[in-house]
């Protein structure tokens, strides 16, 4: 999995927080299979819509390491465009987190009734 | 996504402008410029600006009538100042005519300056659009706490 790569990631300096990224990995091992099974049996649209803004989080956080790999590598003609697309990831991230401590905290809620 | 949108058309500003520095760079540094590829002393360059659509990767799936409405900002054409190159009488100059005049390019290091400063401001306000834009979509995410 790509997330597994951030440890090593210049982004990380940029003000990435890799322990979340761990644990969403993880939370996307499980969101994965069960997003899998609910499509196929109760029809619920929860897990797959989270797996689904995990996949365009991934992806422009894959956009913003290569601008800051381009930025290293001495290709970016604009350094502004590499801080955009880094910007751009960080406030998606944010949001994925927000998301992810909302569907936690509703779990957390659900699994306190008895 | 309409935070993303505005990035794009930050974004774009922010490339104008810094090519309207290189040309500004340009200026200043051919100031004495008495000989060019075109024959004669440099002729100052300036930069001609057009409204272009933003081309996001979200935007073009969510084009709605606003966003298509929405316009950066690029830099179309690059023109040469029409203005007559200054002439100053130096007869030992090598480029100097037979009267001695010789054709120094037709910049104005004052003129440059203050473009230089424009230019400047113009990427600071873009910097801190960009930071509002940024500000706001964290704020928006206080409302999930």
């Amino acid at each position: 999995m790509n997330v597994s790569a951030y440890g090593f990631n210049p982004s990380v300096a940029l003000g990435r927080n890799s322990a979340l990224h761990s644990a969403l990995s993880a939370e996307r091992s499980v969101a994965l299979p069960r997003a899998k099974e609910a499509a196929s049996t109760t029809k619920s649209s929860e897990p797959n819509a989270f797996s689904k803004m995990l996949n365009d989080v991934m992806s422009s956080e894959k956009t913003a390491d290569q601008a800051v790999k381009d930025y290293a590598a001495g290709k970016t003609e604009n350094l502004h465009e590499t801080m955009v697309a880094v910007a751009k990831a960080d406030i998606q991230f944010r949001m994925l987190a927000s998301v992810r401590n909302k569907l936690v905290a509703a779990y957390q809620q659900v699994s306190q009734m008895r | 996504m309409s935070f993303m949108t505005a990035m794009d058309i930050v974004s774009s500003q922010l490339s104008a402008t810094r090519k309207r520095m290189n040309l500004t760079a340009s200026n200043l540094a051919n100031a004495n410029t008495t000989r060019t590829a075109e024959g004669g002393p440099y002729r100052r360059k300036d930069v001609v600006l057009s409204a272009a659509t933003v081309n996001s990767p979200f935007g073009n799936m969510l084009h709605d009538r606003l966003d298509a409405s929405l316009r950066g900002v690029a830099v179309t054409d690059v023109v040469t100042d029409p203005r007559p190159p200054r002439t100053v009488y130096d007869p030992t100059h090598p480029d100097a005519d037979a009267n001695g005049i010789v054709k120094l390019p037709n910049v104005n290091m004052v003129e440059e300056m203050v473009d230089m400063i424009t230019v400047s401001r113009a990427y600071e306000a873009g910097v801190s659009t960009l930071q509002t834009i940024k500000s706001m979509a964290k704020k928006a995410l206080t409302i999930g706490k």
